[in-house]
C-alpha cells in the first residue's frame, strides 16, 4: 500500500491519499494522470490492468486501486 | 423527422396517448416500432442502415457472449476464446465503422487524392458519390460499437433480444443528436414499464419549451447573422472576428444544448432518464475541464473505448519503454483527438481544430507542476477574482480553437492578427454591422435570451434547474412554463415559408 502512495504521490503531491475518496469524481487525477498512474502499476507490481477495469469507481480512492491491485494479480 | 418541426410536436403527442393506453408490457415495443416510423419518415430505405447496425452487432455480441459462457464452463481453452471474441469484435468494428466511413469520409479521400493527382500531373479525376446519407449515423454506430466492445470485456451480459437491443440502438428522441448511452445504463430506463406520472410530462414538457427556446429564439436567430461573418472573412475583419468567435460558440451552445434539451425532455415524457450532454460548460476554468463538460457522452466515449485502452495496451507498454512513460498518453491523446476532429466533420479544418486542442490540453498537462507551485505561492489565485479570470480565459481560448473549424488553416492567424491589429469598437457602427441582417427587436430578443440562457446556467451551479422550480408554489411554476410557451411563439424565429434549420449536431 505504502508503495502505491508513493506513485500516487509522485504523479500529484496534492492530495491525502490515505483519506480522499474521490480522486477522479473531484478531478485530483485526470485522464492523463490516470494512465501514468496504471503505466506505473505496471511496472512497480508486475500486473496488467485491463481496460475494462479502468473505471472511475476502481481509481476513487488509494483503498480501491489497491483493491484493484490485488484482484488483477489473484487473476493473472 | 426533424425535432422542430409541426410533425413532431404531432407524434410526441399522439404517442404518449397510444404509450400510456396500452399495457405496460407493451410499452418498449410501442417505442421501437415509434422510433423506426421517426427514423424512417424521410424515407424508408433509411432505415437499413441502423436495421443493418442492430443486426449485425446483436448476432456478434451474442456470438462473443456464447464464447465467454464456453470459457467459464472449460469446454474451450481461455486463450482460444480469447482469440475468437478478438476476432468478431474486430469483425463487428471493421464492418459497422466501414460503413461511416464509406459514407462520411469517401468523397473527402477522393477530393485529396484528386489533388494529389492533380499535383502530380495525372490528368485523371474520380467522381463523387452521392450517397443517401441517413441522420445521426455517427451516434447510434458508436453507442452500437461500444456495447459490443463492453460484451467483449464482459462488462455485462449480451441482451438476448434482438428487438431490444433494436430499441436501445434506435430509440427516437437520442438517435439523430445523442446523447451516446451505454446498455447497461439504459438497459433499466427502457424496458421497465412506465406508469402515468404527471411530473414527467410536467418536467418532460417544460425541458422541451426551454430548448425550443434556446433553439428557436437564440439560436437560429444567431446563426445567419454569424455564418456570414465567419464566410467572408474579407468582408468581416477587425472587431468582426471578435463578434464572430464569440457569437460563433453562442450559437453552438444555443443550438446543441438546446437540441439536448429537447431529446431529454421528449425521452421524459415517457419516463425515461437519459443521461445530460452539458453541465454548464462557459464556466471550465480550463480546457479539459471545458471538454468534460460539452458534448460530454462523446468525450467519455472516446476516453473509455480509445483513450484508455491504446494508452494501457501492451504496444504502449513497449513503447512507454522505450520513449518514456509518457508516450502512451501523447499518442493516445492524438488518437482521441484525432478521431473527435474528423468525427465532426469530413474536412481539414476539423482536424486542425482537433490538434489545435490536443496540442493546448498537452501544453496544459506539462504545465501542471508550474500552475500548482503558482497556486501555492500566490494566494490570490485561490480567490473568486482569479476564478473568473480562469473562465473567462477558457471561454476565449474555446472561441480562438473554434476558429480552426470555419477558417482555413492559415486564416486563423490572419483573423487573429487582424483583430489584435486593426479591431476597435467604432467598426460596429461602420454599415458592415447593418448588413448582418439584424432588426432593433431582434437584437433585444438575443440580448434578452443570452441573458436568460445565462443565468439558468448559473442557476444550474447549485442544482438542478428544474427541481428548484418544482419546490416552488404551483403558480409560480405554470407562470415560468406559460411565460416560455408565449417567449418562444412570440419570439421564435419562424412563420409562414420559414423552415426551421437542422440542428448543426444532426449532421453527425
Amino acid at each position: 500500500m505504502e508503495e502505491l502512495i508513493e506513485i500516487l504521490e509522485d504523479i500529484n503531491p496534492e492530495a491525502d491519499y490515505h483519506t480522499c475518496a474521490s480522486l477522479i469524481d473531484s478531478g485530483i487525477l485526470t485522464s492523463f494522470e490516470l494512465v501514468l498512474l496504471v503505466t506505473q502499476i505496471q511496472d512497480t507490481f508486475g500486473v496488467r490492468i485491463p481496460p475494462a477495469m479502468i473505471v472511475p469507481e476502481n481509481f476513487n480512492s488509494a483503498q480501491a486501486i489497491y483493491r484493484v491491485i490485488r484482484q488483477v494479480e489473484e487473476d493473472q | 423527422m426533424l425535432l422542430v418541426s409541426y410533425d413532431f410536436v404531432a407524434f410526441l403527442f399522439l404517442l404518449l396517448v397510444v404509450y400510456y393506453l396500452i399495457p405496460r408490457r407493451f410499452q418498449w415495443i410501442c417505442l421501437l416500432a415509434a422510433s423506426y416510423l421517426f427514423y424512417g419518415w424521410g424515407g424508408a430505405f433509411y432505415l437499413l442502415y441502423p436495421v443493418f447496425t442492430t443486426m449485425s452487432t446483436w448476432f456478434l455480441a451474442a456470438r462473443i457472449g456464447r464464447l465467454t459462457q464456453q470459457s467459464r464452463e472449460k469446454s474451450l481453452p481461455r486463450q482460444q476464446v480469447k482469440k475468437s471474441q478478438r476476432r468478431l469484435l474486430i469483425l463487428g468494428l471493421v464492418v459497422n465503422f466501414g460503413i461511416l466511413a464509406a459514407l462520411k469520409y469517401f468523397n473527402f479521400v477522393v477530393d485529396n487524392v484528386n489533388e494529389l493527382l492533380g499535383a502530380a500531373g495525372v490528368l485523371r479525376e474520380f467522381s463523387h458519390v452521392n450517397w443517401l446519407f441517413p441522420l445521426g449515423i455517427s451516434y447510434y454506430t458508436f453507442q452500437a460499437m461500444g456495447y459490443l466492445i463492453d460484451v467483449y470485456y464482459r462488462k455485462y451480459e449480451p441482451e438476448r433480444s434482438l428487438p431490444k437491443l433494436a430499441l436501445f440502438v434506435s430509440f427516437f428522441p437520442q438517435m439523430v443528436t445523442g446523447p451516446m448511452t451505454r446498455f447497461d445504463q439504459m438497459r433499466q430506463e427502457l424496458f421497465t414499464p412506465h406508469c402515468y406520472d404527471f411530473t414527467n410530462i410536467k418536467q418532460g414538457f417544460r425541458r422541451i419549451l426551454w430548448g425550443y427556446f434556446k433553439k428557436l429564439v437564440v439560436a437560429d436567430r444567431l446563426g445567419p447573422a454569424i455564418l456570414m461573418i465567419v464566410s467572408c472573412p474579407e468582408t468581416y475583419d477587425g472587431i468582426y472576428v471578435l463578434l464572430g468567435m464569440v457569437g460563433y460558440a453562442i450559437w453552438m451552445y444555443a443550438d446543441f444544448a438546446g437540441g439536448m434539451d429537447i431529446v431529454l425532455g421528449a425521452a421524459r415524457l415517457f419516463g425515461i432518464r437519459l443521461p445530460e450532454n452539458f453541465e454548464q460548460p462557459f464556466f471550465s476554468k480550463s480546457l479539459a475541464e471545458f471538454w468534460r463538460r460539452w458534448h460530454i457522452t462523446l468525450m467519455t466515449w472516446l476516453r473509455e473505448y480509445v483513450f484508455f485502452p491504446m494508452a494501457g495496451s501492451r504496444l504502449s507498454r513497449r513503447l512507454a519503454k522505450l520513449m518514456g512513460r509518457k508516450a502512451p498518453v501523447y499518442i493516445a491523446s492524438v488518437t482521441v483527438w484525432l478521431i473527435a476532429g474528423i468525427w465532426h466533420g469530413a474536412s481539414w479544418n476539423f482536424v486542425a481544430w482537433g490538434m489545435a486542442n490536443c496540442l493546448v490540453m498537452l501544453i496544459s498537462q506539462e504545465l501542471t507542476g508550474l500552475y500548482r507551485s503558482f497556486h501555492q505561492k500566490f494566494r490570490f489565485s485561490n480567490g473568486k477574482g482569479y476564478g473568473y479570470f480562469q473562465i473567462m480565459r477558457t471561454f476565449m481560448l474555446f472561441c480562438c480553437l473554434e476558429m480552426f473549424e470555419y477558417y482555413p488553416f492559415e486564416g486563423v492567424f490572419k483573423m487573429l492578427g487582424s483583430f489584435l491589429s486593426s479591431g476597435s469598437v467604432r467598426q460596429l457602427w461602420d454599415g458592415r454591422f447593418g448588413t448582418l441582417g439584424f432588426c432593433l427587436a431582434d437584437l433585444v430578443v438575443l440580448a434578452g435570451g443570452i441573458l436568460l440562457i445565462f443565468l439558468a446556467d448559473i442557476f444550474q451551479r447549485t442544482g438542478k434547474l428544474g427541481e428548484k422550480l418544482d419546490r416552488q408554489p404551483g403558480v409560480l411554476q405554470y407562470t415560468v412554463v406559460f411565460g416560455l410557451f408565449i417567449l418562444v411563439l412570440i419570439t421564435g424565429v419562424y412563420g409562414h415559408g420559414y423552415d426551421a434549420s437542422q440542428f448543426i449536431y444532426n449532421q453527425f
